[in-house]
């Protein structure tokens, strides 16, 4: 389902050297390593914001990627709704708000980001990235701001989701644990 | 409620206070061509407002300046767009939106008043004070669109007029209303001044160069308190059409 061929990246540095995999359909896949190990680097150039240096990546054309970022990256001129329905407009609100739902958000809707936590704010992105749906779900830090409770529920999500669709996730935390966890070593740093 | 009553209140005990210096100096100028005092200035104006050539004259200051206004705010969001897409028109245009700013607007009235017809100037001034402000902060609110907030419509496949409408456009709003917010009031003064220049027919401005040569005082201080009230309640109305539009909301 997405090959992964002696991809290379560096930002003068380098930060991904010679990496491979091969993903299937589904499954949850927990990318793991030391800051600056390229773990977002490597979701960026799946998600096509970042062009490889060398390598390819290989993946059906019509396959549809979905995103949870570092940061929420939520527009804050838009209510969390209205976040969401920007994402999917021909979906429906009833199907937004029960997204929102599932991630206790449901009371929230009507808020805008600035006005949330942290925390919510990532459940809003993540409840985003569920809501536009997809084929392969990029996950970067999904628990970095939650609360144990929380995490679980997302975590649970994850797994859900797994089951049908391919979800790949860069994450310290230990208590996501995935089909396969891949450790992505760290590149030496040029000086 | 009460906050609001407070404000207010202290807005009007800023205006007695003001009103009474103004009355103890015109006392003691005791001149009423030079100085007169705020009664007789306020009762010239009630007078002023109980006729309908006051209003006519309002009505066609305002509509020379707001024609002015429009043709700024247009041609500065449609200039901003252009040099944020095209290099070529940046580098033509930044060094003449300058030359625009830092020109002092007797000049410009002086100068357009050898061009146009006499009529035309206080819209074309206005234009002119409108023209670089809205242009250079739509374009600032162009390029503040930060690369986060590009990728994630990338990501979610928010392309084409769907970006520039629900991603874009509402990002640069609150420039642009900033932006609109100052040039009105700034269009408003200039546009009664090239009015003083240029007098055109029937004017605020004519009225005020009229009410100078005659030594009316009293009618030069109710037209000035006029123009005053007029650019307050313009403003007041203008944060009401746009209250809640183009607010911030701290980035998240």
């Amino acid at each position: 389902m997405l090959q992964i061929e002696h991809l290379t990246k560096s930002y003068g540095a380098p930060v991904l050297k010679d990496f491979s995999y091969f993903f299937p359909e589904k499954g949850l896949f927990v990318l793991r390593g030391n800051s600056g190990s390229g773990k977002t680097t490597l979701l960026r150039l799946i998600a096509g914001l970042e062009t490889p240096d060398d390598g390819a990546i290989q993946k059906p054309d019509q396959a549809k990627i979905s995103v949870v970022f570092q940061e929420a990256r939520l527009l804050p001129f838009y209510t969390l709704l209205e976040n969401l329905m920007l994402v999917a407009p021909k979906k429906t609100k009833e199907e937004a708000l029960a997204v929102l739902e599932k991630f206790a958000l449901r009371e929230a809707a009507e808020k805008y980001p600035d006005t949330l936590s942290g925390g919510m704010k990532e459940r809003a992105a993540i409840a985003r990235s569920l809501f536009f749906g997809g084929d392969i779900f990029l996950w970067d830090e999904p628990t970095k701001e939650l609360d144990a409770g929380n995490a679980g529920l997302v975590i649970e999500e994850m797994k859900t989701l797994a089951r049908a669709h391919l979800v790949i996730c860069a994450t310290h935390d230990p208590a996501i644990r995935g089909d396969a966890e891949i450790v992505l070593p760290q590149q030496e740093k040029r000086l | 409620m009460k906050k609001k009553l407070v404000t207010a209140a202290r807005i009007l005990a800023a205006l007695v206070f003001w009103g009474l210096v103004w009355q103890l100096c015109a006392a003691a100028v005791h001149l009423e061509f030079i100085l007169p005092g705020p009664i007789a200035v306020f009762r010239r104006l009630l007078s002023l407002c109980r006729t309908a050539d006051f209003y006519q004259t309002i009505l066609l200051s305002f509509l020379r300046i707001a024609a002015g206004f429009c043709g700024g705010i247009l041609a500065g969001v449609l200039l901003a767009f252009g040099c944020a897409k095209v290099r070529l028109l940046d580098a033509l245009f930044s060094p003449l939106m300058a030359i625009i700013r830092a020109t002092p607007v007797a000049s410009f009235i002086i100068l357009v008043l050898l061009w146009i017809e006499k009529g035309r100037v206080p819209a074309f001034i206005s234009f002119l004070m409108v023209l670089p402000i809205v242009w250079q902060n739509t374009l600032l609110g162009i390029r503040s669109i930060d690369r986060q907030t590009l990728e994630m419509a990338k990501v979610f496949q928010i392309t084409g007029k769907r970006k520039l409408f629900k991603v874009e456009l509402p990002s640069i709003l609150p420039y642009f209303l900033s932006a609109s917010k100052v040039s009105l009031g700034l269009a408003w003064k200039a546009g009664v001044a090239a009015e003083v220049l240029a007098l055109p027919k029937v004017s605020i401005g004519t009225m005020i160069y009229n009410a100078k040569l005659y030594l009316e005082s009293t009618d030069l201080y109710a037209w000035t308190i006029a123009i005053i009230l007029i650019s307050v309640v313009l403003e007041k109305l203008f944060s009401l059409l746009f209250r809640g539009k183009g607010e911030s909301h701290a980035a998240n």
